[in-house]
């Protein structure tokens, strides 16, 4: 089953076009990661699952109808967000910026409710931050607060959550941090992922289906043994690798050749 | 290592006079900056002269060129070009020279290319250290007052530069130019706030607190130039230290720079020009901000070169301006009115044009 | 399920078990405590004063039965003038802090920016050039205040978005330009005229009447409303345009809408009384230290506000009392001590 559906898309900023015709099924329920160089429109395709980039052609379907026909509200109680590089107001405290996902629930005269304190808080349970609820967001560390803008988006409390490179300015160790609980969110809670990811292999160990992209083009979906393949990586990334079963997953390994030729 | 010819191992393609193009080309643009010099110098000529030949009264200009080289304290003619020309037109060389090299200086220290010393308060704390001295301590003769314009100038320079450049502010254009602007319009109010309660001094620097060319006898104009020059000369002498710092503080170090005595030195220039043409001018905005880039646009990231080419440069758009305020109407528009006129359009179409990185 | 940790005192509003609303307890406390300063600044500024009017007699003009005298001057002059003080100040604190938030910058307040040159310029063209009387001249200032606005909301958008750096600098440029056009006019004036024009432009509560007053409540009445239903969108705009998209908020009619409530704050103000400095840019500042708020906290900028304006124009008119100053004047020393404040901070950073 798919609720979310990208079909014959042409999506594009004002200056420029970077996708002339995409379409992709976001499977519903699965972990999903889009990958490919930079500039190959991985972002762009993302934020046109959202409302903020309405195609010029094609549609976007949620629920078989168009998306950005949609109210915004009711998009944003079925479609969530983390943008690349969020920022954080100064002197803000973690239940604050929790709190501030609820948006799309908050009611014009009752902006508070006991279901919206209790999604905070269940918000943060799940990205393990709720003891860090009454301190300030500036002073947490890198990986503290990328697990505190995850309790934004989960606050939402939408089945569909979108997450655009939230790994890239993190520490290793944050990082698997960050995709494990991705993991959790995704096979215990049921939430449908689509994340884009730079490193390929840790796309590779975490989704369950992966989108890759090059030059404004899907080349290939599917799962991860079936996308990541020298083949692929050689025409999409450029680069001259052997793929291995990962020792440790199980999933597809790429190592770059050694000595890499010139 | 296969040993090589030394001759092609530096450049590819020598030419063959066995010159580095490299070198030929940059002595190529040095040599076109030096040609440029010159319609430049012929432009801002014509500034000055027509700052000469044009006013409420026209005068032929063959009189004009002969009362210049005859004068002649009982013709009438005489007295109005030599009583009130040819002081408006030294003040536009002197002030518009001392404008133009001091923005370019504030430029280059706070590395912010919003700024000129009207925009960030300079020329404010300057006019009001000199209504001060007016009101308060019976100053009367620019001589004297000067003092007070250097000392304002000087002051404010350093306030904005230590609001501007430390903390949450560095490194961050916008900050720097909102600080210099509150500060500015604290200054002013001040200044505004002295004026209201001394009308005397208030009917007598009327006409001084528009900026303007109008107010001053010659040998008050005069009694600045030792320090415009003096400020000039420093400008020039701390150029190649300013292209250094250009680099950012960690390389202008690295190279043997010494960042905050370059600062010092620039700070004293930027006083005795602004404050200097502001005594003399009034607080005039805007030339210190067009001239600078203006002298980019033609010459490049070369500070030697950008001062040399405001020091032509904005008496040029002063002249011209201080004519148009002549003529324009039948009253005359101040030249700081006219400067502002043509400076903020130029202010705004490049923040449209151009992104200004927010932090 | 365990209450959560919100770092500080939170008191829930609203029936308990579905509460509805959630204030700062510290917010709270502090406005309380300023309102009840403002009323005890109120109450010295109603029963002191130059006229020589003893409590008593001021007292009992309050309730209506003073002699002529006593009632014009406690009745006519001083009350109307505190109301509006108090009113005033609270307009122009919201109207910066609806301006640091849109702009994100802690400077980015209308008065820095200049949009109060251009209501000086309409009130100069109709005292100066034209001849008109206070109600012409509050209604060109308004005029003046917003046609300038909309220039610079004009020249700063492109492509339909309003960057706030963007919005600075033309806001710069243009209040330059007309700054430059007000020294123009007042210098064709007489010296006289110019000064009545710039004890105008200093920013004067004098002569404040209830009629001034009650045009100045009602006007200020819509914004306030509209400010005070904006404060949660634009709190949510801090995270970030495509966040607060990405959470349903129609991103491009709140910044709009924050523009025109903060417009009509400070043209409304500033065309009653005169251009006021620095209540707008020290004042949500002050109040966000105070409470040690994350966003738009127009609760106690508001009350911070109306305190600091009551305050400037007490001292305003017991400072010479026999030539009392402008308010305006007063304030903008309150802009100097600010930076004063600033650079000293500043300076511990290093």
């Amino acid at each position: 089953m798919t609720r979310l559906i990208v079909d014959g898309a042409a999506l594009g900023y004002s200056d420029k076009l970077v996708c002339e015709d995409v379409s992709v099924d976001i499977p519903d329920g699965a972990f999903t990661v889009i990958v490919g160089p930079n500039a190959c429109g991985k972002s762009t395709l993302l934020k046109s699952l959202t409302r903020l980039l309405p195609p010029t052609r094609g549609n976007v379907l949620l629920d078989g109808r168009s998306l950005h026909k949609m109210p915004t509200k009711h998009v944003a109680r079925e479609v969530g967000l983390l943008p690349q590089g969020p920022v954080a107001p100064d002197g803000i405290r973690v239940v604050d910026l929790v709190t501030r996902g609820r948006y799309p629930h908050q009611r014009l005269f009752a902006p508070w409710s006991p279901d919206g304190e209790t999604a905070v808080a269940s918000a943060m349970d799940s990205t393990g931050v709720r003891e860090l609820s009454g301190r300030l967001v500036d002073e947490l560390s890198g990986g503290q607060r990328q697990r505190v803008w995850m309790a934004v988006a989960l606050a939402q409390q939408t089945p569909i959550l979108l997450l655009d490179e939230p790994t890239t300015y993190l520490d290793v160790s944050h990082q698997i941090e960050l995709l494990e609980l991705c993991r959790t969110l995704n096979r215990v809670q049921g939430h449908t992922l689509v994340a884009v990811l730079h490193d390929l292999n840790q796309a590779a160990r975490y989704a369950d289906h992966i989108i890759a992209m090059k030059d404004g083009e899907v080349v290939d979906t599917g799962t991860p043994a079936e996308v990541i393949t020298e083949s692929l990586v050689s025409e999409v990334f450029g680069l001259d690798a052997r793929v291995i079963q990962d020792p440790e997953s199980g999933s597809p390994l790429v190592l770059p050749r050694w000595p890499h030729a010139m | 290592m296969p040993s090589q010819p030394t001759a092609s191992v530096s450049a590819p393609n020598t030419s063959l006079s066995g010159a580095d193009p490299r070198a030929s080309a940059a002595s190529n643009s040095s040599r076109r900056r030096w040609i440029g010099l010159i319609p430049l110098a012929l432009l801002c000529l014509a500034a000055l002269a027509s700052s000469m030949l044009v006013g409420s009264r026209s005068l032929p200009p063959a009189d004009v060129v002969h009362v210049l080289l005859h004068p002649d304290p009982a013709d009438a003619i005489s007295q109005t070009v030599w009583l009130s020309r040819v002081p408006r037109t030294v003040l536009v060389l002197v002030a518009g020279a001392a404008l133009g090299v001091a923005g370019a200086l504030m430029q280059a220290v706070t590395r912010n290319p919003m700024t000129d010393p009207g925009i960030l308060g300079v020329n404010a704390g300057a006019s009001l250290a000199v209504v001060v001295g007016l009101a308060f301590f019976g100053m009367t003769d620019i001589s004297q007052y000067m003092w007070w314009s250097f000392a304002g100038a000087m002051i404010t320079s350093v306030l904005v530069f230590m609001i501007g450049n430390t903390g949450s502010a560095r490194g961050n254009p916008v900050r720097m130019t909102l600080s210099g602007v509150a500060l500015g319009a604290v200054l002013s109010g001040f200044s505004s706030a002295v004026l209201l309660s001394n009308s005397e001094v208030l009917q007598k620097m009327r006409g001084w607190s528009a900026g303007t060319t109008a107010s001053q006898p010659l040998d008050a104009t005069l009694a600045i130039v030792p320090f415009i020059v003096a400020g000039l000369i420093l400008a020039m002498l701390s150029s190649r230290s300013l292209d250094l710092l250009s680099l950012g503080e960690a390389s202008a170090v690295a190279m043997g720079a010494h960042p905050n005595r370059i600062r010092i030195v620039a700070l004293v220039a930027i006083a005795l020009l602004a404050g200097g043409a502001t005594a003399a001018a009034g607080p005039i905005g805007f030339l210190g901000l067009l001239a600078p880039h203006i002298a980019r646009m033609i010459v490049g990231p070369h500070q030697g070169w950008i001062l040399a080419y405001s020091v032509l440069i904005a008496p040029t758009v002063m002249g011209f301006a201080d004519v148009l305020g002549r003529v324009i109407t039948a009253g005359e528009v101040p030249v700081g009115v006219v400067t502002a006129f043509i400076g903020a359009p130029v202010l705004i179409y490049m923040v449209r044009r151009f992104r200004v990185s927010e932090v | 399920m365990t209450e959560l940790d919100f770092g500080r005192r939170i008191h829930r509003i609203g029936p308990h078990s579905r509460p509805f609303l959630l204030v700062d307890g510290l917010s709270a406390r502090l406005c309380t405590a300023l309102w009840v300063g403002i009323v005890l600044l109120a109450v010295f500024a109603v029963f002191s004063g130059s006229a020589q009017i003893s409590p008593a007699e001021a007292l009992s003009a309050l309730v209506g039965q003073g002699d002529d005298y006593t009632n014009m001057v406690v009745l006519e002059w001083r009350a109307p003038r505190i109301l509006m003080a108090v009113l005033l100040g609270a307009c122009l604190a919201m109207s910066g802090a609806i301006f640091q938030n849109l702009t994100g910058n802690p400077l980015g307040s209308p008065d820095v920016i200049g949009f109060q040159t251009g209501s000086y310029t309409g009130a100069l063209i109709v005292m100066l050039l034209i001849g008109g009387g206070s109600v012409e001249t509050m209604i060109a200032a308004l005029i003046g205040g917003i046609v300038t606005a909309f220039l610079v909301f004009l020249l700063s958008s492109k492509q339909g978005s309003v960057r706030g750096v963007r919005l600075i600098i033309v806001g710069i440029g243009v209040s330059a330009m007309l700054a430059s056009v007000n020294v123009w006019i007042l210098l064709t004036a007489t010296v006289e005229d110019a000064i009545m024009a710039s004890l105008w432009g200093a920013g004067n509560l004098s002569g404040v009447s209830w009629s001034t007053f009650a045009a100045a409540f009602v006007g200020s009445a819509v914004f306030i409303v509209a400010a005070i239903a904006l404060s949660r969108p634009m709190r949510l705009l801090q995270i970030g345009t495509p966040f607060a998209t990405a959470l349903g908020q129609n991103v491009r009619a709140v910044q709009v809408s924050a523009i025109v409530v903060g417009i009509g704050l400070t043209a409304l103000a500033t065309a009653t009384v005169g251009p006021i400095s620095f209540i707008a840019l020290a004042a949500p500042q002050i109040a966000r230290r105070l409470v040690r708020s994350d966003g738009l906290a127009l609760g106690p900028t508001a009350a911070v506000g109306a305190l600091l304006l009551l305050l400037a124009d007490v001292v305003a008119q017991r400072i010479h009392p026999d030539s009392p100053l402008p308010v305006g004047i007063v304030t903008v020393s309150i802009g100097g001590l600010y930076f004063l404040w600033l650079l000293l901070r500043e300076g511990k950073k290093r």
